[in-house]
């Protein structure tokens, strides 16, 4: 459901601009704009639902409440994905984790070994993929679904991933490759 | 850089094209300027069984596109309201009305309630039915009830954001922000 009666589907400007002058419907209309790739930036960062959903909901807080702050230098959703990252890292620290392991700026080798036990041809077709999805490695997946799934240029996957926009785009050929050679592998 | 021609004429190579088909794919909006034309695209397709077959591919797996639960954006759009006025005009945390976000004070009582999803949501749908919903002038006692039984889960946030801050304000609102305020009802 959008409100695309009253907003222009390609320019958050005006919905930031009324969200900021206290506009609910540009508000809301904003959140459901973005909160998918926001959820799946988020999921394919941590692999669980609940946590993607539960960081999702405090980016996307801490952004709206910092909409006066919000220059409009980057895109809305280049921000939002900033906050989001930002927000992880910080709490990772808070719990005392290790922070941003395996996400060095650069390409990363996928893992070629087949995962145990798994029977990909008995999956339901999506279940297959995401499992296809899982064992790509995480800057992969994350070039691979942010473009894939939302259609963020690579300049936008590099800045979401903190790398640059030559390794977002390796990163996203390889990792399409390496999903097409599972999936034949698990069709033969 | 390198076009991969392969014998055949076209206009932009394999790399180029491939590089946009996710752009192609139902559902997903084009963000950044100087993709590839569609026309252009569509001719190489026409031409390129290889590029064919992966569109296809990318086809298959976009439908494993994870969304995010029903409830995310309503508990972020309360959230947000709920933590400064949202009214006509430029009223902000400065205006004198309005309380301003303080996490240890408490919930009035009536918000005990919440601890029953279907009491709240039953309490919603007779409120939405009623026109007791505030919008528009100055929103009553009833109409931040109701509000408040957008989400009876989350009756920690309403009370950390919402109620400190007094009555909702909710000038104007539409039905479809209304209604995604509802679908923020877990069942
Ligand atoms: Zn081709």
């Amino acid at each position: 459901m959008t409100l695309t009666s009253r907003f222009p589907e390609d320019d958050d400007r005006i919905l930031v601009a009324g969200a900021r002058d206290g506009d609910a419907d540009a508000l809301a209309e904003l959140v459901q704009r973005h909160q998918g790739v926001l959820f799946r930036f988020l999921l394919a960062r941590t692999g669980d639902e609940d946590q993607a959903a539960d960081l999702a909901q405090d980016a996307l807080v801490k952004a709206l409440r910092s909409l006066p702050q919000f220059r409009g230098d980057s895109s809305f959703r280049t921000w939002l994905l900033a906050i989001a990252r930002n927000e992880m890292l910080g709490r990772h620290r808070k719990e005392g984790r290790r922070k941003e392991q395996g996400l060095e700026t650069g390409m990363e080798v996928a893992d070629d070994r087949p995962a145990p036990g798994q029977a990909l041809e008995t999956q339901g077709e999506v279940d297959r993929v995401r499992r296809l999805m899982d064992r790509l490695p995480e800057k992969q997946r994350l070039s691979v679904w942010l473009r894939l799934y939302d259609g963020l240029s690579f300049r936008e996957v590099a800045e979401a991933t903190d790398s640059t926009e030559g390794a977002a785009r390796v990163n996203y050929f390889h990792g399409i490759r390496k999903l097409r050679e599972w999936a034949d592998e698990s069709r033969t | 850089m390198n076009h991969e021609r392969e014998g055949r004429d076209k206009a932009i190579g394999c790399e180029r094209v491939r590089e946009h088909l996710p752009l192609r794919l139902s559902g997903v909006h084009p963000s950044g300027a100087s993709e590839v034309p569609d026309a252009d695209l569509d001719a190489h397709l026409a031409d390129c069984a290889e590029c064919t077959d992966e569109l296809a591919f990318l086809e298959l797996l976009s439908a494993s596109r994870p969304s995010p639960p029903a409830h995310l954006a309503a508990r972020v759009v309360a959230r947000a309201l709920g933590s400064r006025p949202l009214a006509s005009g430029p009223a902000g945390v400065d205006d004198p009305d309005v309380v301003p976000f303080r996490a240890s004070r408490r919930a009035p009582q009536w918000s005990r309630w919440w601890a029953n999803p279907a009491a709240a949501a039953a309490v919603l749908v007779l409120a939405v039915g009623m026109g007791l919903v505030a919008r528009g002038g100055t929103p009553g006692q009833d109409g931040g009830t109701v509000l408040a039984a957008f989400d009876a889960q989350s009756a920690e946030l309403w009370a950390e954001d919402w109620l400190v801050a007094g009555a909702p304000y909710l000038d104007g609102v539409s039905d479809e922000t209304l209604a995604l305020l509802v679908a923020g009802i877990d069942p």
